[in-house]
């Protein structure tokens, strides 16, 4: 398993050096663009004229305050949407993409286990999920004094984990799609059409009085409905979160024990 | 003692495609059954049941008598040599062994650097950028060099050169010397030949013949080459006989004669005529497969004819 473990992570090494290094140059550059921004006293007059409900769906609620701001420009759309590609991107490279080159195959014809061996996967990935987080995380709640930005930090951790539970459950679903033996192009394309989807209904469906109760079925309304950088952590929505991430992740592991691995 | 594989009415589909087809077969210890068909004749399909990462459609694999895709610690006492290769790019080729050392466990390194040096593999190479016949070599030390009960090995040789195909086919001899029994999937019949004690014919996802290297062999059409002292006579003469098959007359003195059966009536005929030589070649597997393929073009794939040992 250790070793399984080790392979995994070092499959993912120089892709998440790459992803580190862009969400890293990202926050930073939100960041340091908060003082310029706050001093020209134009942000809350820029969205004066949006009707509420959009400025809501865009997440740009109080974009004047370094929470608003913050979130408008990294919390709300950006860093989950990141972490969540980032996740699915792995994963799927380390399930069905290695499937389709053939190289899964060398490695069950080794006393292996087949759930180890997508254990020890999904394990490498939430690691490097878990590592960039703290990265990301770090690096708002002890940069974000630097540029000026009076954050809470138990706000920061809590919206970070959020959206590390999001990336947590799209990670889940590509392990689901690959365990039951979809191609990696058709695993990528139903992992982020289930992202896009539970965009669009987080934010969209509220606006829509007959389906706003349907925006609560969107895993972005786990991860983020609470506002966790003003109201801290939300136990219900990472419950979500995390129920729904092991579901899948049981649904991969049974259906991957006892079917054909594809050949090249 | 019971069979190392041991397959039972095998068969696999995909969708509509019947790739093997109620397949039965057998591997004793310390043998080394060749197992020839040519490509897409559903060899590497029943490999990979045998190792348990193709379900069965119906029928039963067993390996060391337990369910090869349940019990995978059966799978420590198997080398494996897949057809299609696959290597994880990123690696080098001594990283590869390392990472398969300690996946597979138990393995003596002192015997896996006497590998890579008689095979003549690089270890320090990056795997990205080898070459086909460099990428087979890794992987055959990776399913010698745990010296396995068991060796399943598909198109072993494809890419090797010469040099390195007779030094495999060396250790391969060491190795089942002391015990390893071996499957040996390939379409190069010299190759089988040479290392086989027992062969599988398959066709069509069916087994076509099924026995001793020698016997299948010998059961093959026998080409007699008849030099005459002048003109040869017409290859009907020869062609209407029972037992006679094919009749070619390469020069004009010669003709060649596919033979079954005890010879009397084809030397009979022959001793009509004066003869400048008379030579019969040892029947080569290549004749006998041929033969075979021939045989059971003509006949239902769904019955599979399996010689007596």
């Amino acid at each position: 398993m250790l070793e399984l473990l080790r392979r995994g992570l070092g499959a993912q090494r120089r892709s998440a050096f790459i992803w580190g290094g862009v969400l890293v140059i990202l926050t930073v550059s939100v960041l340091a663009a908060w003082p310029s921004m706050s001093e020209s006293g134009s942000l809350d007059t820029l969205l004066g004229g949006l009707p509420p409900e959009l400025i809501s769906a865009l997440g740009l609620e109080d974009y004047g305050s370094p929470i608003g701001f913050l979130n408008g420009n990294l919390y709300a759309l950006f860093l989950p949407l990141l972490f969540a590609a980032l996740g699915v991107l792995h994963m799927n490279a380390l399930t069905a993409g290695d499937e389709d080159a053939g190289r899964l195959e060398l490695l069950l014809a080794l006393p292996v286990s087949r759930v180890g061996v997508y254990l020890s996967r999904l394990i490498a990935v939430v690691l490097v999920l878990a590592a960039v987080a703290t990265v990301v995380g770090a690096m708002v709640g002890f940069g974000g004094p630097a540029f000026e930005l009076d954050l809470d930090a138990a706000g920061v951790a809590a919206a970070t984990l959020g959206i590390f539970g999001l990336a947590l459950f799209h990670t889940a679903l590509a392990l689901a799609l690959a365990g039951l033996g979809l191609r990696a192009n058709v695993v990528l394309a139903g992992s982020f059409a289930v992202l896009a989807l539970g965009y669009l209904a987080h934010s969209m469906l509220p606006m829509i009085d007959s389906l706003d109760w349907l925006a609560a079925a969107s895993p972005w309304h786990w991860a983020l409905a609470s506002q966790p950088l003003t109201n801290g952590f939300d136990a219900a929505g990472s419950a979500m979160l995390i129920g729904t991430s092991m579901v899948l992740v049981a649904v991969g592991l049974l259906a991957i024990r006892r079917r054909t691995i594809r050949t090249v | 003692m019971s069979p190392i594989i041991q397959c039972a009415k095998l068969t696999k589909r995909f969708g509509s495609l019947t790739a093997v087809r109620s397949l039965d077969l057998e591997l004793e210890p310390g043998t080394v059954l060749g197992f020839i068909g040519p490509n897409g004749a559903g060899k590497s399909t029943t490999i990979r049941m045998v190792l348990g990462l193709s379900n069965p459609s119906a029928g039963t694999v067993r390996l060391f008598g337990a369910d090869p895709l349940r019990e995978r610690r059966v799978r420590a006492k198997v080398g494996y040599s897949p057809g299609e290769l696959r290597l994880d790019e990123r690696l080098t080729i001594a990283a590869t062994l390392k990472s398969w050392s300690r996946l597979r466990g138990g393995v003596d390194e002192r015997f896996r650097d006497e590998l890579i040096e008689r095979l003549g593999v690089q270890a320090d190479r990056q795997v990205r950028g080898l070459s086909t016949g460099n990428r087979r070599k890794v992987a055959l030390v990776g399913a010698l060099m745990s010296r396995p009960d068991l060796l399943v090995l598909d198109e072993p040789t494809n890419g090797l050169d010469p040099l390195v195909q007779n030094e495999f086919i060396s250790i391969l001899g060491e190795l089942t010397a002391l015990g390893t029994s071996v499957l040996f999937s390939s379409h190069i019949l010299s190759e089988v030949e040479r290392v086989a004690d027992r062969i599988v014919v398959i066709r069509g996802g069916v087994v076509v013949a099924d026995g001793p290297t020698d016997q299948l062999r010998r059961g093959a059409a026998q080409e007699f080459r008849a030099v005459f002292a002048g003109a040869a006579p017409h290859p009907s003469v020869f062609a209407e006989l029972a037992g006679a098959g094919p009749v070619d007359s390469p020069r004009p003195r010669e003709l060649r004669i596919q033979w079954s059966g005890p010879p009397g009536p084809l030397l009979a005929r022959l001793s009509e005529y004066e003869l400048e030589s008379l030579t019969a070649p040892e029947p080569e597997l290549e004749t006998a497969f041929m033969s075979y393929y021939r045989n059971a073009g003509a006949t239902t794939p769904a019955a599979p004819r399996r010689s007596a040992e």
